[in-house]
């Protein structure tokens, strides 16, 4: 860490958040409190069929709403835009392939709920009013409606210009698959059906734009955890330089990956302003937040071992339904699925084949796991089915099967360099944290009856730092600090916070350098104007690069510092300690850093003699354990840091209705270093519950003809209070090798083992040997129509 | 359409014409341009827009801004009286983003002053129309008993110290 | 979000409020506590010309008359569930208010009266209101009339409620209380309920007397009745379950559960409910 990393250290502690009492006394103002008065609004059309061609759109009745001032179609749109480009290129063989990249469509609808019209008015109630009077006559055309159907040689193609609904496919290899599953001793196979679910984050989409005439200069404010490859986006978009546009984050309501770049709305609510020279505001209702959907995968994968239960071999074949392909990233997810196999476990041979297909629904939204979720549920769930063949207590077999720290880094058959962990420790001290042993009894009790408790475990493995090249921005964070004349510290970074409270993090880093309090750390995030170049939220890598570029400009004011300081002091510059605001001599002698950095900013000659001014740096972080250069199976590794989790889950599941009962959650973590456990904690948590979520309750349907049904939080079940018990945790810390500050990324890991273990929990009460398919949500009506197979077995 | 409300908020008399469509929500934010009351869904599900009517929270989304007519409308600016609530969710870490805070206070304060000294269990089944999708609400059922504590502890410190004075 | 204009009427009397009823024919509404109504009209399911808040009618008060128990159709859950008279005259239904889920926030406001003219399977009121054979006060400019509970729910979303007529108070019948039980289905906390039972064991007549109402099964609450006139145990549960439910033959689908499932979720959820308020039977003691 630091070179005087002493008692002071504020790495490792938990301050409070910066700034919270705005937060708990309704101070902070999120996108939609920002509306500048005199805005107009918007509402949009749009498709209720999967694909058609628009023959008319009649927009009088519309027009004659009070308050409307127009309504604006694609093809009006298509005349003062070009289409967006995708965030994420796609691999070869597809690289440049046309996506559905207009903010508006024109001429034909590709999915449900495409925006087809927008209506502008001078309140949200008017543009509402109007949009419903808005007549689109359509001819209805066969679209795809599924994944299965998307392969079809009879497939209608999705995409103009594609020659089939491939978006793209992933072979991953290690050993020899084949030839170990053919001398097995056991072989288990399985299927799980992965149904749609979202992020649903508390705050809905908003985006503001002004456009300024007199500087021919757009700014964009609105929920986005991307700004800079919005800014890029929309410029583009907008035939105009980048410099041009301003895009700026404010405080954000939950992001998991919902609010990545790439909505239609984003460059629509641009070209609308500068259309119609006024500022403009689109605020998404819930019921449209909705469509985002994502992780609809269906994965058949075959498991062998010795009869020991020593594993040989694992196979998995997957495809993914990502719906039309916009800018968004969402559809890149089940790529990254299959290049986490096969976790933390040692197994030489492994062949993964996923296949990621176009159809007629809207876009993915990214979610938290990001697709890594999937890879653990399904390497989970084919543990215990083994187990459970094999007769072999779960943890026992895990046991038999992680990889030992001293295996340490390895890589993954996917070309990923895993970099530290300690997985049998972290198993073992989940086992006694849960109180597996009394579990056990309570299951082996409750056997027989209506009311039966089971109990899951899932293991984890999440890479983090996603820095895939090609992608805009990719590897690298970038910190800006500055000492204002009066001494304030001001870190601008072009990470941004979705509300995870990384701003505390990251003044924390600085304040441990400079000896200051994090309290004192000006953070600036979010705004393209402002800071550099950054990804913004994204794959855990905030404090995973954010932090150490921090660190590294910090280190550099301090260098800068300690210097000024022993001009005053006349100490040597690197005998200079930083502690309570206090530049210190060996002597004891000091200055405030008040002092010294006005002294600097008024006698230069003196005070700065011989320092680059101004108190500034700004340094970037790259990662280390990435790997661009392809290996011998031709693969790249995009993924730095592997933070890992071991999960138990109790559930409690009624047969006779088929209703679960979450009645414990313990889980053992280990992000590596932790900058400020309590702010991990919690961010965990929060990722256990949106697991449990996902593995129980969370579920996205449609209708025949592709509408969405579950469109509000009555039906589109989000966990509540009283549906959870407390959860443990415990962590571990085997820092990355591979990080200067020994991290390994936090926040986004936890659902996918928390999803496993529940999802186990439940194949447990059922019986697991019942079913060979796993369909996630494990919902009361489907537990229901398995426990007549459970009771036969 | 306009009609004219009469009606307190936060303290002060309120009285204008406003469009007979407003929910009490959007006449708290977009009329009187108080943001810290937020709508998450306007299905009433997810009470983002808690407020207290005479003394009783409510979600916003689902009253008409003409029925708060002669009531007592008090939002989270209004609440001057809730700090160590506040407080004990800062240092509990019972927030995350933010957005669903303002509502899991006023809630918060509610069952406090009803109950000084819930279970667990009543604390999640006050906060369970509140929802929140960052914190899997351990931290929130904490700041809340942390309060319920800390008042006691008060108590017992004031009552402690009598004999002294 | 309200799309369409309304006009907004708080009348000072009920006389005036039913004028007002009366002359919006089809175009209106009254409010309950909003929680339905309001929000159909912000998704736009709902697009009333004319919304009456009856807020100064007086239909809050809960009443006792040594026979009945009357409250207004304006009670809200919160004040039902802080009732003494209704925890200590109608215990049921007192436990199907503490069952409600939505929080405070929703508690505060919302109320039996608007649940019931919603009349929506999936929700916790109606069959609860069935067993303990309410008695629904109607009134119009036509004047008053009362309908029991089963002539009240005639279907999904369908009353016995004229467009012009306002509920105003429902009133349930006390009775000597033996046992109540009242147990929901939902999937979480966030869902609707997909089965409810709601069951009371009485004494009357000399005899005990078993009701028990069945909500979210189907379109209707399913109702049954027994007078213990031979000697019963918790074991019967099964046999008076399958009886009751034998009415329906089709269950309510909806977003979340087909009618099979609620066909097969009925019962033991039905089962649960009489086996509690059977349990401790005197007989068997003896």
């Amino acid at each position: 860490m630091t070179s005087d990393h002493t008692a002071t250290s504020w790495i490792g502690r938990s301050p409070s958040r910066l700034n919270g009492i705005k937060y708990t006394n309704g101070q902070v103002r999120y996108s939609a409190d920002l509306i500048p008065p005199g805005s107009l609004y918007v509402a949009l059309v749009r498709s209720p069929i999967r694909r058609g061609v628009i023959k008319s759109i009649a927009v009088d009745a519309a027009l004659a709403v009070e308050g409307v001032v127009a309504v604006i179609d694609g093809r009006q749109i298509e005349a003062v835009t070009d289409p967006t480009p995708p965030a994420f290129p796609f691999p070869p063989p597809y690289t440049g392939r046309p996506i559905s990249g207009r903010c508006l469509t024109v001429e034909a609808v590709q999915y449900v709920g495409q925006a087809v019209a927008a209506v502008v008015a001078e309140s949200q109630h008017a543009a509402e009013a109007a949009a419903d009077r808005v007549v689109v006559d359509y001819e209805e055309l066969d679209g795809v409606s599924n994944g299965r159907e998307a392969l079809l040689q009879s497939a209608a193609i999705v995409h103009d210009g594609w020659s089939s609904n491939i978006v793209g496919e992933d072979r991953i290899f290690a050993g020899d698959a084949q030839a170990a599953f053919s001398r097995a001793d056991v072989i288990v196979e399985g299927e799980i059906e992965f149904k749609p679910s979202t992020a649903a984050p508390m705050e809905p989409i908003c985006f503001l734009a002004s456009w300024d005439l007199q500087h021919q200069h757009l700014t964009v404010t609105g929920t986005f955890q991307n700004p800079h490859t919005s800014r890029w986006q929309i410029s583009s978009a907008l035939r105009l330089e980048e410099t041009d546009v301003r895009v700026i984050a404010p405080a954000m309501g939950g992001g998991f990956g919902f609010k990545m770049a790439g909505h239609p709305e984003e460059v629509m609510i641009a070209a609308l302003s500068k259309m119609l020279r006024r500022p403009i505001a689109y605020v998404e209702n819930r019921r449209d937040t909705f469509a985002g959907h994502c992780r609809e995968q269906t994965h058949r994968f075959k498991i062998a071992s010795t009869y020991d239960g020593c594993i040989t071999a694992f196979e998995d074949e997957y495809i993914a339904d990502v719906g039309v392909v916009g800018p968004c990233n969402g559809w890149t997810m089940p790529l990254v699925t299959g290049t986490v196999f096969p976790t933390v476990y040692d197994i030489a041979n492994v062949a993964v084949r996923g296949t990621v297909v176009a159809t007629n629904k809207a876009p993915w939204r990214p979610i938290r796991g990001y697709g890594k979720e999937i890879a653990n549920l399904v390497m989970e769930r084919a543990i215990d089915m083994l187990a459970s063949r094999l007769g072999v207590d779960p943890i026992e077999l895990r046991l038999r099967n992680v990889h030992h720290t001293e295996a340490l880094p390895r890589p993954l058959p996917s070309g990923l360099n895993v970099d530290s962990g300690d997985y049998p420790a972290a198993i073992t001290q989940l086992k006694s944290l849960f109180g597996y042993d009394e579990w056990s009894s309570r299951r082996d009790a409750t056997r027989g009856s209506d009311l039966r408790v089971g109990i899951g475990i899932g293991i984890e493995l999440t890479p983090e730092g996603g820095a895939r090249p090609g992608a805009f921005p990719s590897g690298f964070e970038t910190a800006s600090i500055r000492m204002s004349p009066t001494g304030i510290v001001e870190l601008a970074i072009g990470v941004t916070s979705p509300g995870s409270g990384n701003e505390t993090a990251l003044a924390q880093i600085v304040a441990d350098v400079l000896g200051l309090t994090p309290g004192s750390v000006r953070i600036k995030q979010g705004d393209t104007d402002a800071v550099p170049v950054g990804t913004g939220n994204a794959s855990s890598r905030a404090i995973l690069y954010g932090g150490p570029a921090a660190h590294l400009a910090a280190m550099d004011l301090r260098g800068k510092l300690a210097l000024c300081a022993s001009n005053l002091l006349g100490a040597n510059a690197d005998e200079i300690l930083f502690e309570n605001g206090f530049a210190i001599a060996p002597s004891g002698e000091r200055v405030s850093l008040a002092d010294l950095t006005f002294g600097a900013h008024t006698k230069p000659f003196t005070v700065a003699k011989g320092v680059q001014l101004p108190l500034e740096a700004t340094r970037s972080f790259q990662p280390s354990n990435v790997r661009v250069s392809p290996d011998a199976n031709g693969r790249i590794a995009t993924y730095s840091s592997f933070p890992y989790s071991a999960h138990a889950v109790a559930i409690e599941l009624d047969t006779g209705t088929g209703h679960v009962r979450v009645l414990d959650i313990a889980t053992v973590h280990d992000c590596g270093v932790m900058i400020n456990p309590a702010l991990v904690t919690e961010q965990l948590k929060g990722a256990i519950v949106m697991g449990i979520g996902a593995g129980l309750w969370e579920e996205l349907k449609t209708d025949e003809a592709g509408r969405i049904t579950t469109d509000r939080f009555k039906s589109y079940l989000l966990p509540r209070a009283t549906d959870l018990p407390p959860i443990k945790v415990g962590h571990m810390s085997t820092p990355s090798p591979f990080h200067p500050l020994g991290l390994k990324g936090a926040g986004e890991s936890g659902l996918g083992g928390a999803l496993a273990a529940v999802t186990n929990a439940v194949a447990d009460a059922l019986h697991s040997d019942a079913s060979t398919k796993t369909i996630v949500p494990a919902t009361p009506p489907r537990l229901l129509d398995l426990i007549p197979l459970a009771r036969s077995v | 359409m306009e009609a004219e409300i009469n009606c307190r908020l936060n303290g002060r008399a309120v009285r204008q014409a406003i469009d007979t469509r407003l929910l009490l929500v959007e006449f708290i934010r977009d009329v009187l341009s108080l943001k810290g009351t937020r709508v998450g869904c306007l299905t009433g599900d997810c009470g983002a827009c808690t407020v207290d009517i005479d003394g009783s929270v409510t979600k916003s989304c689902m009253v008409l801004a003409l029925s708060a007519e002669d009531r007592e409308v008090t939002t989270i600016e209004g609440r001057t009286d809730i700090a160590h609530i506040q407080e004990a969710f800062v240092e509990l870490n019972g927030f995350q983003c933010g957005f669903c805070t303002t509502g899991m206070v006023l809630t918060a304060a509610e069952l406090l002053r009803d109950n000084p000294n819930p279970t667990e269990a009543e604390i999640r089944k006050a906060i369970s129309g509140n929802l929140c999708r960052c914190t899997g609400y351990d931290a929130i059922v904490r700041s809340i008993s942390s309060v319920a504590r800390r008042v006691e502890d008060v108590r017992v410190l004031e009552t402690g110290s009598k004999p002294m004075s | 979000m309200i799309r369409s204009s309304i006009r907004f009427e708080m009348p000072r009397s009920l006389d005036d409020a039913l004028q007002i009823l009366a002359d919006s024919g089809p175009d209106g509404r009254v409010l309950g506590g909003g929680s339905i109504l309001v929000s159909a009209m912000s998704a736009g399911w709902e697009s009333p010309k004319v919304v009456i808040d009856p807020v100064r009618l007086d239909l809050n008060r809960i009443d006792e008359d040594g026979h009945s128990v009357t409250f207004g159709a304006r009670a809200t859950y919160a004040a039902l569930l802080r009732s003494e008279t209704i925890r200590t005259r109608v215990p049921l239904l007192h436990a199907m208010v503490g069952e409600v889920t939505g929080g405070p926030g929703l508690w505060n406001l919302a109320t039996v009266g608007g649940s019931c003219c919603y009349a929506n399977p999936a929700s916790d009121a109606p069959a609860c209101l069935m067993a303990l054979r309410a008695q629904f006060h109607l009134q119009s400019i036509r004047g008053k009339r009362v309908v029991s509970a089963a002539d009240f729910f005639r279907g999904a979303f369908v009353t016995d409620r004229a467009p012009d007529e306002m509920l105003t108070h429902i009133q349930v019948p006390c009775e000597t209380v033996i046992a109540v039980a009242y147990s929901k289905l939902k999937h979480s906390a966030s869902s609707w309920p997909m089965v409810t039972g709601a069951c009371q064991r009485s004494f009357s007549d000399g005899k005990e007397h078993v009701s028990l109402g069945v909500g979210g099964l189907a379109a209707r609450p399913v109702f049954a009745a027994w007078t213990l006139d031979v000697p019963f145990d918790e074991k019967d549960a099964e046999f008076l379950a399958s009886e009751a439910l034998a009415q329906v033959s089709v269950g309510w689908t909806d977003e979340l559960a087909d009618g099979s499932y609620r066909m097969k979720a009925a019962k033991p959820v039905t089962v649960r409910v009489l086996k509690r308020i059977l349990e401790g039977n005197p007989w068997k003691q003896k």
